[in-house]
């Protein structure tokens, strides 16, 4: 059905009054829609007037579990906590595409089954309590497939069909670049291989050797100064024997240094005579080959996948939209119950919201190909009963309407609303066409006509208005949705 | 590169060489999915899930074999984001069922799942 939801709009009304006094601003109407009586998805959140800004939606039974155990607060009830699951899909149906659309009533009313909880806090005390509600949405008729999902069920097996060519087990060009990284091992490992030769080995083994040996010297010659120091500290005899000894071992080491470095140096020039000895070269470059080979294959292979995997996903997301677009008979049903507990003293509990909806519909569209159909006629049926028990707030108050809407084309969409209400003091109806023109993608012109509800001594009920609708957003502002 | 499950397993023929073996493969959860099965590397079968009771061969025939099923399945459902592809199995002495359970993480993905099953004595 159609609705108005723009990201953000300026909007600009002219008024057209036959009466002097007709007081009918945009601003000062009553704003409640057809739109808004529809069965909500989350009832417990519409009853209990929060808008949670986190909702869980496990999927399966233990997420459930967890998330309501990790809500409940050593305090007592959990605050502000929103949680919305469809109970049949928390297990693993054996539920086949074709039998998820052909439910009849009473298959569907299980399997489009969503139950919603909320808490929010009575006040701003943290002793004030908390109201708690519950709530169950389904759709005993959810309508029949879209005469478009066909086509797309087709292309969409299609495009599976050739991702299993492209990357299952009997896929050439898998089984390819496999192949290719298993060569490209093997030719790093034969490398690895010639590398291990003695002469190879060896060489490695001198360079630990001689490092080892160049640290000995090197700390050796920090050392020894500092040992003559303390040798002149000894007694005469002593001291000179030591100094003696200290001495020759200064010489040994200076002469040492150069030759362990010369011979370090010279390692390198060995390893590329030992090197040169072996195949090495041959098996690096044929290692360099498998490795553009991988490279290149792989990427086009990792292409031609995405590109694949990005139309079924773009397929996919088109055939999940058509299931809210589903035509035919449509029914939805609702209800929801808020309890406050105050001050979280169970004793105290008492019933405080009541709400129930439903919402009838039938959308007809009219498709002489598959793939082109013409744009939706809508005929919805509302009605919502809201019972307000609490203290001070209490009423009950029954509301109900129908819609029309024909997009008539693209760009042009027309729909005629009525509205009644009943309260417990007053009951009235609202009538109003109204036609919706886009000039662009933000920009619409629409006009309405007809009688809104009545406020003795305040106003007119006359609704005559023209407006343009500016929206800045890139949401489209038109929508339509079940 | 798109998200594959693999899972092997294998069927008893039994001893009865003659008796039918017959294999069929459901997509649950409400999604929808392309099936391929090969015994070895003969291809058998290609079509949409489900496939229903499909003859793979005599029990003589098939003992040593493998019975490679191939389903890519996409999340086509707005109530979950779950995914379940079963092979069925009969015609020995017990039926047997193969079940594989999966999860997309984004909403439209898919899943190419693999089952291979060793048809044994």
């Amino acid at each position: 059905m159609r609705t108005i939801q723009p990201l953000c709009t300026i909007v600009l009304v002219m008024t057209c009054s036959v009466a002097a006094l007709a007081q009918t601003a945009a601003s000062d109407q009553d704003k409640t829609t057809v739109e808004d009586l529809k069965a909500p998805t989350a009832p417990a959140f519409v009853v209990l007037g929060v808008s949670p800004s986190k909702i869980e939606r496990p999927q399966a039974v233990r997420p459930l579990i967890m998330s309501a155990l990790s809500a409940v607060s050593s305090e007592g009830f959990p605050r502000n906590y929103a949680v919305e699951f469809a109970p049949y899909w928390l297990g693993t149906p054996q539920l086949s595409f074709k039998e998820y659309y052909e439910s009849g009533v009473v298959k569907a009313i299980p399997r489009h089954l969503s139950v919603s909880v909320a808490t929010t806090p009575l006040g701003k005390a943290a002793d004030s309590g908390t109201a708690i509600a519950f709530g169950a949405r389904t759709l005993p008729l959810p309508g029949r497939a879209h005469p478009k999902l066909k086509p797309l069920l087709d292309k969409l097996h299609d495009l599976q069909r050739r991702s299993i060519g492209e990357e299952g087990r009997f896929s050439r060009h898998e089984a390819f670049i496999k192949l290719l990284r298993e060569a490209q091992a093997s030719a790093t490992k034969t490398t690895a291989e010639e590398l291990s030769a003695k002469a190879v080995v060896d060489l490695i083994d001198r360079v630990v050797e001689l490092d080892i040996e160049l640290d000995k010297v090197q700390i050796a010659l920090e050392a020894i100064p500092e040992e003559m120091e303390e040798a002149k500290k000894l007694p005469p005899a002593a001291a000179k024997a030591e100094l003696a000894r200290l001495e020759r071992d200064l010489a040994e080491a200076k002469a040492a240094l150069p030759k362990l470095q010369k011979e370090r140096k010279e390692l390198g020039d060995q390893m590329v005579k030992a090197v040169g000895s072996t195949a090495v070269a041959a098996s690096l470059a044929t290692e360099r080959q498998f490795e553009t080979l991988v490279a290149r294959y792989d990427q086009a292979q990792r292409v031609r996948i995405a590109q694949t995997d990005a139309q079924l996903k773009s397929t996919a997301l088109a055939i999940q939209d058509l299931d809210s677009h589903r035509v035919g008979p449509l029914l939805a049903v609702a209800t929801a119950l808020a309890w406050d507990v105050p001050s979280d003293r169970t004793s105290l509990t008492s019933l405080s919201r009541v709400g129930f909806w439903v919402t009838p519909g039938y959308r007809f569209v009219r498709c002489p190909t598959p793939e082109q159909c013409s744009t939706p006629i809508d005929v919805l049926g509302v009605v919502r009963y809201l019972d307000n028990r609490r203290a001070g707030e209490s009423g009950d108050t029954w509301e109900y309407g129908a819609r029309a809407v024909w997009q008539a084309t693209p760009k042009l969409a027309a729909s005629a609303e009525w509205l009644g209400r009943t309260t417990d003091d007053e009951s009235g109806t609202r009538v109003v066409g109204v036609a919706e023109y886009e000039v662009t993608e933000s920009v619409f012109v629409y006009a309405s006509f007809g009688r809104d509800f009545e406020e003795a001594g305040v106003r007119q009920n006359l609704v005559s208005t023209i407006g343009l609708s500016f929206g800045l957003g890139k949401k489209p502002i038109l929508l339509l949705n079940r | 590169m798109a998200k594959k499950q693999k899972k092997t397993s294998f069927y008893k023929v039994g001893t009865n060489g003659a008796a039918d073996i017959l294999a069929s493969v459901d997509v649950g959860l409400g999604q929808t999915g392309f099936v391929t099965i090969s015994l070895d590397q003969t291809p058998i079968v290609s079509a949409p899930a489900p496939i229903g009771l499909l003859r793979v061969g005599t029990a003589a025939d098939v003992k040593g074999k493998l019975l490679i099923v191939e389903a890519k399945v996409t999340d086509v459902s707005i109530m979950t984001n779950k995914m379940s592809v079963t092979v069925k199995l009969t015609g020995g002495p017990a039926d047997k069922l193969v079940p594989q359970p999966g999860e997309v993480a984004e909403q439209g993905e898919s899943i190419l799942f693999e089952t291979t099953i060793l048809f044994r004595q």
